[in-house]
């Protein structure tokens, strides 16, 4: 069987809350960017950023469902303590897992991907099939080896927040430095989700990071919206 | 043609407004009739019988709309 939880048991459910969190920053930022597209449908970049935070939004929900669903399990499982229900629980959890796990990696995958792309000017087809299908592949053995699939996340982050910096050091404003400064800190928790399998503590030190990052995230999407309004 | 008239106070003579943003007669006719379609801009008369171009409300969020989508796009590196 293999290993499938990495949280801590006191840690059951806070992070379900973190990946909430995650969620509602990915989701009102993707929102509010399908709207600036909306008003002028010629620039692609804003869909194609829009997609891709919405993407990462709905692979967090896959990673909630599944984390809850086993969380839930592996409580009945303690509580009534019969081997042969035990054994079920532990098989059902274990699909649930497979097919939840791939799901939220390989949205993921794609949805860091769409971002880089947005960057770096890939958008021809063959591409994105070509790349579409090496993160399939990289999906389906990251269950096999959990760091492959962070490790994969990490490249795609390290060009993204390549970029954001490049920026920065271009417009030297605030909000450019604020979205460097956030996507950073969540290069680091895929850096140290990577060793989550060495030690399950860092599972939780990753988490915390995460959530820094993404609120950070939406601190520096607020104040790019305020610096807009401020403008005359 | 929208941030030309906020810089006026919300109000402007259309000849000013064509000099304002830099039109031929041509493109501000074209563009004033899209304007004034999407109601974003409204024609009314002065006592003195003198046309003006008032920013309505939705004119006034659309110009702050896209100053934030400026920021975005400035702020993220498009």
């Amino acid at each position: 069987m293999i290993n499938i939880l990495f949280s801590p048991r006191w840690f059951y459910g806070k992070d379900i809350m973190i990946d909430a969190v995650s969620v509602i920053v990915l989701a009102f930022i993707s929102y509010i960017t399908f709207r600036y597209y909306k008003i002028n449908k010629n620039k692609k970049q804003h869909l194609s950023f829009s997609i891709a935070t919405g993407l990462l939004a709905l692979s967090f929900i896959f990673k909630i469902i599944t984390n809850f669903t086993l969380y839930t399990f592996e409580l009945h499982t303690k509580n009534f303590g019969l081997l042969t229900f035990t054994y079920q629980t532990v098989e059902a959890s274990n699909t649930l897992f497979l097919v939840g796990t791939l799901l939220y990696r390989f949205l993921t995958l794609i949805g860091f991907y769409l971002l880089f792309s947005t960057y770096y000017n890939e958008k021809q087809k063959p591409v994105f099939l070509i790349m579409s299908y090496f993160i399939f592949v990289a999906t389906y053995f990251a269950s096999q080896a959990y760091y492959v699939f962070h490790l994969s996340a990490f490249l795609f982050l390290l060009f993204i927040v390549k970029k954001y910096f490049d920026n920065y050091k271009k417009t030297r404003d605030k909000p450019a430095k604020l979205i460097f400064a956030s996507f950073i800190i969540i290069l680091i928790s895929h850096a140290i989700f990577i060793f989550v399998e060495l030690e399950h503590l860092l599972y939780v030190v990753a988490e915390i990071t995460q959530l820094l990052g993404y609120t950070m995230l939406l601190i520096s999407f607020i104040t790019v919206l305020r610096y807009g309004k401020k403008k005359k | 043609m929208l941030s030309a008239i906020q810089t006026k106070g919300g109000r402007i003579k259309p000849t000013h407004l064509m000099y304002k943003a830099n039109l031929s007669n041509e493109q501000m006719k074209s563009y004033l009739e899209e304007l004034l379609d999407k109601e974003l801009v409204e024609r009314i008369k002065s006592e003195k019988d003198n046309t003006y171009l008032i920013i309505t409300n939705r004119g006034d969020k659309f110009v702050q709309k896209l100053r934030e989508m400026k920021q975005f796009e400035r702020s993220f590196g498009f």
